[in-house]
């Protein structure tokens, strides 16, 4: 694994334990480095990663704290506090 | 490509714990903590009670690498070329032999690490860890004193000039292109 990807996965486990230590705005700037590195590196970012943060603020989102998870037919829907909704199908 | 001695300057420093060991300015000597953010020039270090603001810039910090980063250092020391591990033979056995490895194979592992961590000179790792954007180049590096008192923690001590980089670009090898 590429220097690059580690430091994606790094800043996403910082990420999401500084969301769960209730520094938001600290997860977001994480957040938002990682999409920076994986852009500048031509990357694709984690899907898991994908599908816990926020497309429009950049938050690491957190079901039932500042996310809302339902789910639709033949997909989830989870919006972020913000009012992004993303949409998944299932599986 | 893990986090190791030679990879630090170009890895995440964000969660990773760290000592000021000489600055400066007099009163930033000894803040110690986790780094929680990174700016082009400065660090964020976090002792539990403040966010210490340290500037990279005329600053030399010591870095903590443990448990998993230590076996990934193992790794890094795997690819390095032998004449630099023979050169420090006497040093690393030394070493070893501190440490009460209980199988054979660990107690190479060992020898491997205690080199790697001793050996950690500037010149002598220009394969590692080719030069990367204009500000941070290879001369000035002076990550050397990487002392280690436990099996699985390694310190290194980077100077802060070489951290001086946008922080997504420090990954970067600017130069190292083919594609001119
Ligand atoms: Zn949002």
């Amino acid at each position: 694994m590429s220097i690059a990807a580690e430091r994606i996965d790094r800043l996403h486990t910082l990420a999401r334990a500084a969301a769960a230590a209730g520094e938001e705005e600290r997860a977001r700037e994480y957040v938002r480095l990682a999409r920076r590195i994986a852009e500048r590196n031509r990357l694709r970012l984690p899907d898991e990663f994908k599908r816990f943060t926020c497309a429009r603020c950049d938050a690491y989102l957190r079901p039932g704290v500042n996310a809302r998870v339902r789910t639709r037919d033949g997909h989830v829907a989870i919006s972020c506090d913000c009012g992004e909704i993303a949409r998944y199908p299932y599986d | 490509m893990s986090l190791t001695p030679e990879t630090l300057t170009r890895h995440e420093l964000n969660g990773l714990s760290a000592r000021v060991v000489d600055a400066d300015n007099p009163d930033l000597v000894g803040v110690a903590g986790r780094v929680v953010v990174e700016t082009q020039q400065t660090l964020h270090l976090d002792d539990g009670t403040r966010v210490r603001q340290v500037p990279k810039r005329g600053t030399a910090f010591e870095f903590e690498l443990v448990d998993d980063d230590a076996l990934g250092f193992e790794h890094g020391a795997d690819t390095r070329s032998a004449s630099e591990t023979a050169g420090d033979g006497p040093g690393a056995a030394t070493e070893a032999d501190r440490v009460d490895a209980p199988t054979a194979t660990d107690e190479a592992a060992e020898r491997r690490k205690a080199s790697g961590s001793v050996s950690k000179r500037g010149s002598e790792t220009p394969g590692v860890r080719p030069g990367q954007s204009g500000s941070t180049h290879e001369g000035s590096r002076d990550a050397d004193s990487a002392s280690r008192d436990r099996q699985d923690t390694v310190y290194v001590t980077v100077d802060g000039v070489t951290l001086l980089s946008r922080p997504a670009h420090r990954t970067e090898t600017t130069g190292d292109s083919r594609w001119r």
